[in-house]
């Protein structure tokens, strides 16, 4: 009989400690997940008084916002710029 | 649902949480077994006893076996067979992590001896049994600087609340003064 009550405490406490693990420690979101904003359509006025509207993207706060070296596609007239996620992501275990 | 279950990484969560486990019943056991060696919890309930003893240590080792297969079935840190059978081979701190493979072939070693008391003899056995403390030790310091949730304040702690009764039954052990054997007092009467 002890043997079953040993098990059932052993088993139980896994349990237990699992639980409160993942209460304790919610897994960290991936990175592109953190990274994506909210894309929005804002009005931009240039010099000579033109207005044009820009597609952009609203970062959460704390994160930086990502650079691109071509030409923004709104002023080519082109289609919405991408967000691409610049760096890979390190998976690791949080505690 | 999915996704969610997807981003739980429970076999980690379950390696912590029987680790934690095995600690603790491997703890319980060698309290145990200094508590009937010392007679403090007297002579009456000594068969009991050694079946609640018996039955932690192999509870222990279940749940290191549950351990090492939660372990193996990680997704991210890639522990491979020989990393978690042979002492040395795994690539994340080798020498903390073997402690804790050396001390779990030990407490397989000393589960063991139990059934072969009456082929190794009494003093065999006593002898073979001495290594419950090498387990106890290699147990604890595998979950001191590798374990994930024993870090910082909460290291200390459990150490010092596994270490504690442990030391005090071992000095009482020691410093007590043995029980008369039966046959010398059947021989002096």
């Amino acid at each position: 009989m002890h043997r079953i009550w040993a098990a059932v405490l052993a088993v139980w406490s896994t349990l237990a400690i699992v639980a409160v693990l993942a209460w304790t420690h919610p897994p960290a979101r991936p990175y592109a997940v953190q990274q994506h904003g909210t894309p929005a359509v804002i009005m931009v006025r240039g010099k000579n008084g033109a207005q044009h509207l820009a597609h952009v993207v609203i970062l959460p706060a704390g994160t930086s916002a990502l650079t691109t070296s071509g030409p923004s596609g709104v002023a080519t007239g082109g289609s919405a710029p991408q967000l691409i996620s610049a760096q890979p992501q390190a998976v690791t275990h949080s505690s | 649902m999915t996704a969610v279950a997807a981003s739980v990484p429970i076999a980690w969560l379950v390696a912590r949480a029987a680790g934690l486990v095995a600690l603790g019943l491997l703890t319980l056991s060698t309290w145990l077994g200094l508590s009937m060696s010392t007679k403090l919890l007297g002579t009456r309930r000594m068969k009991s006893l050694l079946a609640w003893h018996r039955t932690l240590v192999w509870t222990g080792l279940s749940m290191i076996v549950l351990h090492v297969l939660a372990l193996l079935a990680d997704p991210t840190i890639h522990f491979g067979l020989a990393a978690v059978t042979l002492p040395f081979a795994a690539p994340w701190h080798p020498g903390a992590v073997a402690a804790g493979v050396i001390g779990g072939w030990l407490m397989l070693i000393v589960a063991l001896s139990f059934r072969a008391r009456k082929w190794i003899g009494q003093r065999g056995w006593r002898r073979l049994h001495y290594l419950s403390f090498a387990v106890f030790g290699l147990g604890l310091g595998h979950a001191l600087f590798v374990g994930t949730d024993l870090r910082g304040l909460g290291g200390p702690i459990v150490a010092a609340l596994a270490l504690g009764p442990t030391l005090w039954l071992v000095f009482l052990r020691i410093l007590a003064p043995p029980a008369p054997r039966r046959s010398r007092l059947a021989g002096a009467t």
